[in-house]
C-alpha cells in the first residue's frame, strides 16, 4: 500500500525534473553548434540567411546580399547577440536556404522526412521485437546452442558495417537475382505515384498505397525496403539482443527470481512477470544509444540504396559544402536524438520506480 | 596438600597445551588448505588433507587425557566436546569434497575452542591465541611444534602484527577482477589477436610487398588511364580498380591509415574521457553536474551527422584545408573525437563513484592526501573495468566509421589507399555485367574483406577481453 501510494505521488515530480533539464542540455547542444559556426567566416555566416532564388550569382550581387545579410541580423554584433538572433531564427522556423536543394533547409527537410520515417518505421519494429525476443531466448538457453547460435549472429551484427552489408545484399539480390532494387520505387509506380488518380495521404508509399487500395504500388513499395531494412536493423539489432541477453542473465541471479521459482511458480510465468519485465530496463534506458546509431546508420544506407530521403540527401548537400544544410541537418538530428532519449528515460522511469527516487 | 594440588595443576595444563597445540595446528592446516584452495588449485596434496584429519583425532585423545583430571561439570563439557569433535572428524574423513571437509575441521577447531574458553581461564592457562593477541612468542615454536615449519598463515599474522607497529601506509588495493590466465586462452581472443597481429605485420611489410611509385607511397600506383577495372594478372596481384590503380598496393598501404585513425582516435577518446570522468566522479556536486550535462549535450550529436558538420566546417571538400600527409582528414579523426569521448567518460565516472565510497579512499583522505594524488594512486589504478574493453571494439569501429566518410566521397582523394575509397569506386562496379553480377568481384571485395576483418579482429579482442575481466556476462 505504501509503495503503491508513493509510487503515483513519485512520478510526477521525477516527470518535471527530467523535463526541467531538457531545456539545459538544449541549450548546452545549441552552444556547442554556436560554437562552431562560430569559427567560421563571416560571409559564410551570412550564408545561414541569404534566401536565394539563383544558384549562380554574380560576385557583386552575392557581395550585396552578404552585405545585406550581415547587417540586418546583426552579425557584426557581438556573439551573445548573434547567438540569441540564430536561436530566434532556428525557433520560428527559418533555418536558412540550401543553394543546393534550391529550397529553404527547413522545407527539405521535411519533404524528404516521410522516405526517412517510412524506412524507420519498417525496420525498427521488427529489430526491436526480434532484439529483445532472441536476447531472452539466448539468456534462457544460456551455453547451449541457441546462445551461442544467437551469440554469433549478433557478433556478426556488430562486426559488419552496414554499408558493407548493403553493398554486399545488393550485388547478390539486385544485380545477381534481380529480386530487389534500390531506390524507393520502379519507375512506373513514380508516375503513378504523382498521377492524379494517386492520393497521398501521409508520404509513406506503404500506407498510401494501402489507402488507394493499390496492392501494385504497395509490393513495390514493399520490394525497395527490405534491403535498406534489414541493413538498418542489422547493427540495431544485434546492440539490443546484447543488452537484453545480459541483463536477463543479471536478473536471473536475483533473490526475487529464486524466491518466485520456489514458490512453485511455473517457469513460464517466473519469465513472463519476474525476469523479462525487469530485463527491458535496460534496454529501454539505451534508447537514445540506439536512436544516435539509427541516425548515423540512416545516413548511410541512405547513400547506398540511392532513397532520397533527409539522410542522404543531407549527406549530398554537405559534399558540395552546403553550409545551411549543415546546420539544419546537425539541430534536426540532436532534436530527435534528445526527445528520444527523453522518451527513453520516461519510459524507463514508468517501469522502474526506484528510478524517480533520485 | 599444596605440591599435590600444584602437580594436579601442573599435569592439568601440560595436557590443556597438547590440546591447544594440536587445535592450533588444525587451525593453521584448515586456514593453509582454505587459501590454497582459493587460489583455484583444488587439486591440493593429499597430505593436507590427511595431516588435518591426523590433528583432528589427536584432539578427540588429548580430551579424553584431559577427562579424569576434570570436575564433574567440567567433565561433562569435555565429554560433549569429545562427542562433537569425534562425529566432526568422522564427517570429514567421509566428506567428498573440500567444502564439505573444511566445514567438519572447522567444527573440531570450534569445539575445542568453546571447550578451552570455557575450561582453560578456570585453570589458569592461558592459550596461544590468547599469547598471540598480547604479543607474546607463542609457545609454538619453543615448545616444539607438531610440524617443522610455520605455515603461511602464521608468517602472515607475524607480518601483520609488525606492520601495525610501523608506519602507517594504506596499500593501493586492485578491485579488478583476477584475470585468469586460462580465460585469456579463449578461441575469440586468440583469433582477434592472430588477425590484428596479421595486420600489424602486413603494416610493417607494406614498403617490401608493395613498394611505392614515387614518393607518396598513400597513392595507389596507375599503370595506365583506363577506365575499366582488369582482373589478377602479374604484376598486379588483386587486378586494377576504375582508373587503372593497383588494388594489392592500396590494400597493404590502406593498414597504416586504418591503424593510423583506429589507434588515435581511440587513444585520445580514451585520455580525455579518464580525464572528465576522473574529474567529474571524484569532486562530483555541482562541477559532477555541469560535466554531466555537457556530456548529455555531446551524446545528443549522432556521431555521423556531427562529423559532415565538422566535414563542412573545416574539412578539405569545404572550407579550410587540414589535410595530413597520410590521406586520412585530420579534420574526420578530430571529429571523431570530439563527439565520441562521452561514453569513456561516463564509464570512468560510474566507477570513480563506487571506488570513492570505498575504505581505502577515505583513508586517504583521513591522512591528508590531497586530491591528485588520490586519484592517481588510488581512484584511477581501480577503474580501468570496461575501458580497454571499449577501447579494444572501438578501435575496429573508427576504421569503419573513416571508411563511411571516404566512401560516401565526402573525404579523402583520387587514388588514395584507404580501404573506403577503394569501395567508393568499387561501388560503381558492384552490379557487374548483364551477364555476371560478380565480373567486378576484385574491386569490391578485397577492400570488404579488410575491413571486415580488421573491425572483426578488435571486435573478438574486445570480446574476449570482457570475458576475461567481467566473467558473469
Amino acid at each position: 500500500m505504501l509503495a503503491g501510494s508513493g509510487k503515483d505521488s513519485a512520478l510526477i515530480p521525477y516527470v518535471l525534473r527530467r523535463l526541467l533539464v531538457l531545456p539545459v542540455i538544449i541549450f548546452l547542444v545549441t552552444i556547442i553548434l554556436f560554437a562552431l559556426m562560430w569559427q567560421l567566416p563571416i560571409g559564410l555566416r551570412a550564408r545561414l540567411y541569404i534566401p536565394t532564388t539563383s544558384r549562380f550569382l554574380l560576385p557583386d550581387e552575392e557581395a550585396l546580399l552578404v552585405e545585406r545579410a550581415i547587417r540586418l541580423h546583426g552579425l557584426d554584433k557581438p556573439w551573445p547577440i548573434q547567438y540569441a538572433n540564430w536561436l530566434r531564427a532556428v525557433a520560428t522556423g527559418n533555418w536558412g536556404y540550401s543553394p543546393t536543394w534550391q529550397q529553404p533547409v527547413l522545407e527539405g527537410l521535411l519533404q524528404r522526412a516521410p522516405a526517412t520515417a517510412e524506412l524507420v518505421l519498417v525496420s525498427m519494429v521488427p529489430c526491436a521485437l526480434l532484439g529483445v525476443g532472441l536476447g531472452a531466448l539466448a539468456a534462457r538457453h544460456r551455453g547451449r546452442f541457441p546462445d551461442h547460435a544467437i551469440r554469433a549472429a549478433t557478433f556478426l551484427g556488430w562486426a559488419l558495417p552496414s554499408f558493407i552489408l548493403g553493398l554486399m545484399l545488393m550485388n547478390v539480390f539486385y544485380a545477381w537475382l534481380g529480386w530487389l532494387p534500390p531506390e524507393r520505387l520502379s519507375v512506373w509506380a513514380g508516375v503513378v505515384i504523382h498521377s492524379d488518380e494517386f492520393r497521398s495521404y501521409t508520404g509513406l508509399h506503404t500506407v498510401d498505397a494501402l489507402l488507394n487500395l493499390d496492392l501494385r504500388i504497395l509490393w513495390d513499395a514493399i520490394r525497395h525496403l527490405i534491403l535498406p531494412a534489414i541493413c538498418l536493423a542489422f547493427a540495431e539489432w544485434a546492440l539490443l539482443a546484447r543488452i537484453m541477453r545480459s541483463s536477463m542473465l543479471d536478473v536471473l541471479r536475483q533473490d526475487y527470481v529464486t524466491t518466485a521459482r520456489s514458490k512453485g511458480a511455473p517457469e513460464g510465468q517466473v519469465f513472463s512477470r519476474h525476469v523479462r519485465r525487469n530485463a527491458l530496463l535496460p534496454v529501454i534506458s539505451t534508447g537514445g544509444v540506439a536512436v544516435s546509431m539509427l541516425v548515423s546508420g540512416i545516413v548511410v544506407i541512405e547513400s547506398v540504396f540511392n532513397i532520397n530521403g533527409v539522410g542522404s540527401a543531407a549527406a549530398e548537400a554537405m559534399s558540395g559544402s552546403d553550409v545551411p544544410v549543415a546546420v539544419g541537418f546537425a539541430v534536426f538530428t540532436c532534436v530527435a536524438t534528445v526527445v528520444a532519449s527523453l522518451v527513453a528515460d520516461l519510459l524507463y522511469a514508468v517501469a522502474d520506480p526506484r528510478v524517480r527516487l533520485y | 596438600m599444596a605440591s599435590a594440588e600444584q602437580g594436579r595443576r601442573v599435569e592439568l595444563h601440560s595436557r590443556l597445551a597438547h590440546l591447544d597445540l594440536y587445535c592450533h595446528s588444525l587451525r593453521l592446516m584448515g586456514q593453509k588448505l582454505a587459501s590454497s584452495a582459493d587460489e583455484s588449485s583444488r587439486d591440493l596434496p593429499r597430505v593436507l588433507y590427511e595431516r588435518s584429519l591426523q590433528l583432528g583425532g589427536d584432539c578427540s585423545s588429548a580430551l579424553r587425557h584431559l577427562r579424569e583430571g576434570l570436575d564433574s561439570e567440567d567433565r561433562r563439557a569435555c565429554e560433549s566436546a569429545m562427542d562433537r569433535v569425534d562425529m566432526a572428524v568422522e564427517r570429514a574423513s567421509r566428506a567428498k569434497g573440500h567444502t564439505m571437509f573444511m566445514v567438519n575441521i572447522w567444527r573440531v577447531v570450534d569445539a575445542v575452542d568453546h571447550f578451552l574458553e570455557k575450561v582453560a581461564v578456570k585453570y589458569g592457562y592461558a592459550t596461544l591465541s590468547d599469547r598471540a593477541a598480547l604479543g607474546g612468542t607463542p609457545a609454538l615454536v619453543a615448545g616444539g611444534a607438531p610440524f617443522d615449519r610455520p605455515f603461511g598463515a602464521y608468517e602472515r599474522a607475524a607480518t601483520a602484527r609488525r606492520e601495525v607497529a610501523g608506519p602507517i601506509s594504506i596499500p593501493v588495493l586492485r578491485t579488478l577482477p583476477r584475470w585468469r590466465a586460462r580465460r585469456l586462452l579463449n578461441p575469440g581472443l586468440l583469433l582477434g589477436t592472430v588477425l590484428v597481429l596479421g595486420f600489424v605485420a602486413l603494416a610493417i611489410a607494406a614498403p617490401m610487398i608493395a613498394p611505392p611509385q614515387g614518393d607518396d607511397p598513400y597513392t595507389m600506383p596507375r599503370s595506365s588511364y583506363r577506365v575499366n577495372p582488369e582482373p589478377p594478372r602479374p604484376g598486379h596481384p588483386l587486378g586494377t580498380t576504375e582508373g587503372s590503380y593497383d588494388i594489392f598496393h592500396g590494400l597493404v598501404w590502406g593498414t597504416h591509415v586504418a591503424f593510423r585513425i583506429g589507434l588515435s582516435v581511440t587513444a585520445a577518446r580514451l585520455i580525455i574521457g579518464l580525464a572528465v570522468g576522473l574529474v567529474s566522479g571524484y569532486y562530483g556536486g555541482w562541477l559532477d553536474a555541469i560535466i554531466m550535462r555537457t556530456t548529455d549535450a555531446f551524446l545528443a550529436f549522432p556521431i555521423v551527422p556531427a562529423t559532415l558538420l565538422m566535414l563542412v566546417f573545416f574539412g578539405p571538400m569545404g572550407l579550410s584545408r587540414i589535410a595530413s600527409a597520410s590521406g586520412v582528414d585530420s579534420i574526420i579523426i578530430i571529429a571523431l573525437i570530439l563527439f565520441g569521448w562521452m561514453q569513456y567518460a561516463r564509464l570512468v565516472r560510474g566507477n570513480v563513484l563506487l571506488e570513492r565510497s570505498k575504505q581505502y579512499v577515505e583513508a586517504a583522505v583521513a591522512i591528508g592526501a590531497r586530491a591528485p594524488r588520490i586519484i592517481w594512486r588510488h581512484v584511477l589504478p581501480n577503474t580501468p573495468q570496461g575501458l580497454f574493453v571499449l577501447a579494444a571494439s572501438d578501435i575496429g569501429a573508427m576504421v569503419v566509421l573513416g571508411a563511411v566518410f571516404t566512401f560516401l566521397g565526402l573525404s579523402g582523394r583520387a587514388g588514395l589507399a584507404d580501404w573506403g575509397w577503394m569501395l567508393n569506386i568499387g561501388r560503381n562496379w558492384i552490379i557487374g555485367t548483364p551477364t555476371n553480377a560478380f565480373q567486378y568481384w576484385y574491386t569490391y571485395l578485397p577492400p570488404i574483406a579488410a575491413i571486415v576483418l580488421f573491425s572483426m579482429g578488435w571486435n573478438l579482442i574486445g570480446d574476449g577481453l570482457r570475458d576475461v575481466v567481467d566473467p558473469r556476462v
